[in-house]
């Protein structure tokens, strides 16, 4: 059985018109159950690729992409959906919170395309926001949008929780705040978290961290010495 | 521009093609449906303008009780203005078609005005040719002919001079400019056509109209127009008078004069009666003078005949005696001449012996003559006796003269003898001497021969005596004979006489009674003749006093000749010209109402696509502001964008709605008008008016967006416009509701009200589809409806038959009787046509009256509009139908006055208002109409139930034969007749519908478009969530369902408002527009609004397919 992750030499190529811009020139790499992965790398490395990959909005041009011991590379659209909609939870830069729904029903949302959502009231206390949590996106702070954001993902109950620069948006302490939750969830809930940032300093408290340069894996190290987000400054 | 900002425009522009054509469309589709409606008023006027324009299309027409005359044409010419004036000869004939009889009128052709617009062969050039209605024959039907009916009256007969006319042509004109060509006092009272003939083609002295047009170039239907032709009303009016009135007074002269011809007539045919009275009476006497005459030849004949027989027996008579006689006769002739030959040849014999006694005598004569010369010797001697003797001979001479004549005849031969002897005896006395001895001998010899000669002159004599004897016996018989035959050949002649008598008597009496006869047969034809005579002059009589009282009628009628009435009728007076102006108004009413839909939404679709667009070029503002561009700069790529999409839309919906507006509802108005080919109109006021406004919906809606934009400064507008924030609708408020609804359906209904500019336009877009689409099929259902609710539920017989005469009960018993084969029941009716009146409003209508009112139950209901059965009207009493009661402006309970044609009026009160769609009826009693009009109701009509399953057709031909039939209708043709008609209204709903289904797709599309351009991120996201495409279409979609739910509801009012309105403005006098939409429009109406909905979804799933979820990790721009 191999691990929970597994990107076995996977290429991406866009077209765009004439030009064939490769993205990701045969990236493997392996993430275990559980662990919480901070995929690093520069602005243009591939990592959003890879995260579109991972997270089955795109499909690899080549190689393959084992999920639990599924491949998903090989889906169709509507498998990949599916994979979103069981497996995935996303956690945005920008949040991408419905505006037209309060927190809670944002989380109700995702909780409810699913076979087994935890309850949305429950995420939400979980994350921290019981008393926000009929407010809509646009009468909460950015921190707590992105913990609406997790509440959403978390709501799903996924096998995989992926986060676009969960912070990028986020004031330093914010950010911080919302890594915690991360984290704890991670520890927590046993899920596997996949962060993708260029924020070299979020290594620090990653069991596995993949470094991404120039649409391939550069280096991909565990841990040993997990530092609590508390501890960490950027 | 800038050629940097020109450039950005284009690929602006290239780049939401789909938003720029959503643009251009909307207002292409309110302009074109704007100018579509506005145009097609002026384009059918136009249309019918060059029509009547280039034929000739009358002013004023003028017609009088009594006609015009040629005259009359100058004295109108010479009036102020008027261009042309003509003669016109006008006569509603029936004709045979078939076996049935229709009426058509004829015209006649007139130069130079209301002239005939030839569609087909060519104009009549012989007085026996005409040219024909193109409704009622076709290009097919040229060289038929046209055969005027024998049982037209004979005035009109009178009036054309042929009994048929071949048909030579096809032609429209302007007198009947739509379908109705109008009603006539013949055969069913509808005219079937009109034919138009040369004047030669008919028989008439005068004209029975005159058309008069003037010099004047109005537009049609303007008020300069009526204005103008009314100013010379008065003057036309006053010449038509004065004319009138001169034909008045030469009409009356004429007949007066023919009254004072037929009055000297008269008088003369009187004397000549009388005459031939006493010419009579002589005649009769001299027919019995000749009978007794003829009685009188009859005796004579009889009596001849009797005398004829007497003569032929005495002729018979005659002739035997004559026979007897001439046998006799005969015998006795016979005897006679026997005798005769036998004396005769005893004479014979005796003269024998006679000649020989003398033959002997002469011998001894010799010897005595010898002796003699002997003796002459002696005779000297005896000379000188001589002497002696010849005194012996004196002394004879004496006593001869003694004797006389007596002895004459002896005497001579006497004296002779007794001078021989006195000589001889001289000589012998001197010889006696001397030859005494010779003497002596001698003596004795002479004694002897004296003897014998004594013996034969005795003999002789005897002889003499017996021939003279024999001669007389001859002479006597002789005369005897001759007398006899004489005699004879008298008595023969006698009887040829009597026979010639008795033949010609015979003759005579034939003739004479072949005279009789003859005279018999003259006597018997005099009687005939006289007879005849007789009677004729009774005839004569009979007409004498007919004639006398036609003069006293013809008088009295002169005395009555109604003081002429004259009428001057403008064009607004022609059912075609009037109806073409209401007709054409319709589409002009609802053009004021359709177009502000089209444009508001164009308006709000203008508005909300800049709004996004200056939305999503936030950035570039930003950037251009920052870059030093001035405002107006950067507007003019907005204003660019949007007014040349107008400007585009416009321009296309202008020529689009110019032509194909008008063009399809002439075509659908071409069944009620005739009128040539279409005359498009571009009117370039409205075009500007519709661009302006277009113009200001696009660059209005575009400038108002980028200043609100610009109201930024540049370092805001780079930053992104943070999303329109959630907020709780009013519905949360209501738990038992709001908890109710799944999770996705509240956040539908959340996002409608969450843009509330889009979800109006939303809203009002599809209610304007639905309400449209209501407005098209309720138009039809309330047009289709009329046939159907007419037919179905009001007046629901088969067959509809028009008697020759009224029938009373018996007779329509008879004919129940007769035609029982053919139907099941029927009903009589009394029908005809009344004027009713209320306040100052007047109206036509037809009265019906059923005899038996709960009989007409099954043939003709009288409903309430609500649906319930009304009763049939008592004493006075009457119902009226729905369109009259909203005409006059009456209810139950109002009263009405109805008048007659012979201006009769009666007072009902009315107590129903019936469910009615074609014609207008009022229904009264048998006594109502009694007693109002007081005459007996005439039952003409009749209302037929045909047998389930038979050919209505083939049963009507069966009617159509009986002889009291006059004319058949069956329910299902008329039927057909209307729905063909209102089938044209078919076209109209249509474009009615698609024009709905575009507007509501370019709404929704443009709409959903920017819906979803708005939330692409959100859109993306959910994918990225998991959602399947059907449920993400279904996450967006949703919403445009619920909205095309809540547009299409509302439209629903709408469209039944909009509805109401447009069939209030198409007002048919005849029909009855119920405002009827069926439940399966509303269904439709909705069905079609989602359709259009759907289909705009599925061209959108695409749309949506294809929004990358990457977009969901940009940043917010």
């Amino acid at each position: 059985m191999g691990s929970f992750v597994d990107f076995q030499n996977v290429r991406k190529i866009y077209r765009m018109g004439e030009m064939e811009i490769p993205a990701l020139k045969g990236a493997c790499f392996q993430i275990e159950e559980g662990e919480f992965c901070v995929i690093v790398g520069a602005s243009g490395a591939g990592k959003t690729t890879i995260l579109n990959i991972l997270g089955g909005m795109d499909t690899a041009t080549d190689g393959h992409v084992m999920i639990d011991g599924q491949d998903i590379s090989r889906y169709n659209n509507k498998r990949l959906t599916t994979y979103r909609r069981l497996d995935v939870g996303f956690v945005f830069q920008f949040y991408n919170l419905v505006q037209n729904l309060t927190a809670i029903e944002n989380v109700e949302l995702a909780a409810q395309i699913c076979k087994n959502p935890l309850d949305a009231k429950t995420v939400i206390d979980q994350v921290g926001l019981s008393l926000r949590a009929d407010n809509f996106p646009a009468q909460l702070s950015g921190g707590e949008q992105q913990r609406v954001a997790i509440a959403r993902a978390l709501a799903k109950n996924p096998k995989l929780l992926l986060c676009d620069e969960p912070t990028g948006a986020l004031d330093f302490v914010t950010g911080k705040a919302v890594l915690k939750l991360l984290q704890d969830t991670c520890r927590q809930m046993k899920k596997t978290v996949v962060v993708i940032t260029h924020n070299q300093a979020l290594t620090a408290m990653a069991d596995r961290i993949i470094t991404v340069k120039s649409g391939q894996i550069q280096k991909m190290e565990l841990n040993g010495h997990v530092v609590p987000v508390e501890e960490i400054d950027w | 521009m800038h050629s940097a900002m020109l450039k950005t425009t284009f690929r602006e522009i290239k780049h939401s093609l789909g938003r720029y054509l959503a643009i251009l469309a909307i207002v292409g589709l309110g302009v074109g449906f704007f100018i579509g409606l506005k145009i097609t008023r002026p384009v059918m006027i136009a249309t019918v303008e060059r029509f009547l324009e280039d034929q000739h299309f009358y002013d004023y027409m003028l017609t009088s009780t009594l006609g015009f005359t040629k005259e009359d044409l100058g004295e109108f010419q010479s009036m102020e203005d008027v261009e042309r004036v003509a003669g016109a000869i006008s006569v509603d004939v029936l004709y045979e078609s078939g076996e049935d009889e229709y009426a058509i009128k004829l015209h006649s052709v007139t130069e130079g005005i209301n002239e005939c617009c030839l569609k087909a062969g060519r104009m009549p050039e012989k007085a026996n040719e005409c040219v024909v209605d193109s409704r009622m024959m076709t290009k097919a039907n040229i060289g038929t002919v046209i055969r005027i009916a024998q049982d037209n009256d004979e005035d009109t007969l009178d009036m054309v001079a042929f009994d048929s006319y071949t048909v030579v042509g096809i032609v429209q004109n302007p007198l009947y400019l739509n379908f109705e060509r109008g009603t006539t006092s013949l055969g069913n009272g509808q005219l079937s056509g009109y034919a138009f003939l040369l004047e030669d083609g008919f028989d008439s002295e005068y004209y029975t109209e005159i058309y008069v047009t003037y010099a004047q170039d109005f537009a049609l239907y303007s008020d300069a127009y009526e204005d103008f032709v009314d100013a010379h009303e008065d003057a036309v009016d006053a010449m038509t008078e004065e004319r009138v009135d001169i034909r008045y007074a030469s009409v009356v002269d004429e007949a007066n004069e023919r009254i004072a011809d037929g009055e000297a007539e008269l008088a003369d045919a009187k004397e000549e009666l009388s005459d031939n009275e006493k010419k009579l009476a002589d005649a009769d006497r001299e027919v019995s003078d000749g009978e007794k005459k003829l009685i009188d030849a009859e005796n004579e004949i009889e009596k001849g005949e009797e005398k004829l027989a007497d003569a032929r027996a005495k002729l018979s008579d005659g002739e035997g005696e004559l026979r007897r006689n001439r046998q006799k006769a005969q015998k006795e002739f016979a005897d006679a001449r026997k005798q005769i030959a036998d004396a005769k040849k005893t004479l014979e014999e005796n003269e024998k012996a006679i000649e020989d006694g003398k033959k002997q005598l002469a011998g001894g004569e010799k010897k005595l003559a010898d002796s003699e010369r002997e003796l002459k010797t002696q005779k000297a001697g005896l000379e000188a006796n001589k002497q002696q003797i010849e005194a012996g001979l004196l002394e004879i001479a004496a006593k001869r003269e003694e004797l006389g004549e007596l002895a004459d005849y002896y005497e001579e031969t006497l004296a002779a003898e007794e001078a021989k002897l006195n000589e001889a005896l001289a000589q012998v006395t001197a010889g006696l001497k001397e030859i005494e001895a010779g003497e002596k001998t001698l003596a004795a010899s002479r004694t002897e021969l004296e003897a014998q000669k004594k013996e034969l002159e005795a003999g002789g004599q005897e002889l003499e005596k017996g021939q003279r004897e024999l001669a007389a016996a001859k002479k006597e018989y002789e005369t005897n004979y001759a007398a006899y035959k004489t005699e004879i050949k008298a008595a023969e002649q006698e009887l040829v006489d009597a026979r010639k008598e008795i033949a010609e008597g015979e003759q005579e009496l034939t003739d004479a009674r072949k005279e009789l006869a003859d005279g018999r047969l003259e006597i018997r034809n005099a009687k005939r003749e006289l007879a005849d005579a007789k009677e004729q002059l009774e005839d004569g009589k009979e007409k004498l006093a007919d004639a006398e009282e036609e003069l006293a009628d013809a008088k009295k009628e002169v005395a009555d000749i109604p003081l002429p009435r004259h009428y001057v009728l403008g064009r607004d007076k022609n059912v075609g010209y009037v109806c073409f102006e209401s007709d054409s108004m319709i589409v002009d009413n609802i053009a004021d109402v359709f177009p502000v839909f089209f444009f508001l939404v164009a308006l709000l679709v203008c508005m909300t696509t800049m709004n996004r667009m200056v939305d999503e070029g936030r950035t570039q503002i930003g950037v251009l502001k920052a870059l030093g561009y001035s405002k107006a700069a950067i507007m003019w790529e907005y204003i660019f964008y949007s007014g040349s999409s107008a400007l585009l839309g416009g321009m296309i919906g202008y020529a689009v709605g110019c032509t194909v507006f008008p063009y399809i509802i002439w075509n659908a108005y071409g069944i009620m008008y005739d009128a040539p080919g279409i005359h498009f109109v571009f009117n370039g006021y409205v075009f500007l008016f519709s661009l302006l406004v277009s113009l200001a919906c696009s660059v209005g809606a575009t400038m108002l967006s980028c200043y609100v934009e610009f109201a930024s400064v540049p370092a805001s507008l780079m930053r992104p416009k943070p999303p329109k924030s959630g907020r709780r609708i009013l519905l949360e408020y209501v738990k038992p509701v709001w908890s109710r609804l799944s999770f996705l359906q509240k956040v539908s209904l959340r996002n409608i009200l969450r843009y509330k500019k889009r979800f109006l336009m939303m809203v009002l877009g599809i209610s304007g589809c639905s309400a449209l689409l209501l407005t098209g099929y309720g138009l039809r259902d309330s047009i289709v409806g009329i046939a159907d609710n007419q037919y179905d539920r009001i007046q629901t017989y088969d067959i509809e038959v028009v008697l020759k005469d009224a029938a009373n009960e018996d007779k329509m018993e008879a004919l129940k009787e007769d035609l029982s084969e053919y139907m099941t029941d029927c009903l009589f009716l009394h029908s005809d046509t009344v004027d009713v009146m209320a306040g100052n409003l007047t109206k036509q209508v037809a009265l019906v009256i059923s005899p038996q009112p709960q009989q007409m139950e099954a043939f003709w209901h009288l409903y309430a509009p609500g649906g319930e059965v009304l009763s049939y009207p008592r004493q006075s009493e009457a119902v009226i139908t729905e369109k009259v009661a909203g005409k006059l402006r009456l209810a139950v309970g109002d009263t009405l006055t109805v008048q007659n044609d012979a201006m009769q009026t009666m007072d009902v009160t009315i107590t129903g208002i019936a469910e009615n769609y074609v014609y207008n009826y009022l229904y009264i009693s048998e006594e109502t109409y009694r007693q109002g009009f007081g005459e007996e109701p005439e039952y003409k009509r009749m209302c037929v139930h045909t047998p389930d399953g038979t050919d209505p057709y083939r049963l009507a031909a069966a009617f159509a034969d009986h002889e009291d039939v006059m004319q058949i209708t069956v329910t299902t043709a008329l039927r057909e007749r209307l729905n063909s008609m209102m089938g044209s209204l078919d076209a109209v709903v249509l474009l009615v519908i698609v024009s709905a289904g575009i507007l509501a797709f370019i709404v929704l599309y443009n709409l959903t478009n920017i819906n979803i351009m708005e939330r692409i991120r959100e859109i993306a996201t959910i994918k990225v969530l998991g959602f399947y495409a059907r449920e993400t279409a279904q996450y967006v979609f949703r919403e445009n369902m619920m909205l095309t739910g809540i547009g299409a509801l509302a439209g629903l009012l709408l469209g039944k408002g909009l509805h109401a309105f447009v069939m209030h403005k198409i007002d048919i006098d005849m029909v009855f527009f119920g405002l009827r939409i069926l439940p399966k429009s509303y269904l439709m109406s909705v069905v079609l609004t989602f359709v259009f909905s759907l289909l705009v979804d599925v061209v959108m799933y695409w749309r949506i397919e294809k929004i990358n979820m990457a977009e969901s990790l940009k940043s917010i721009e």
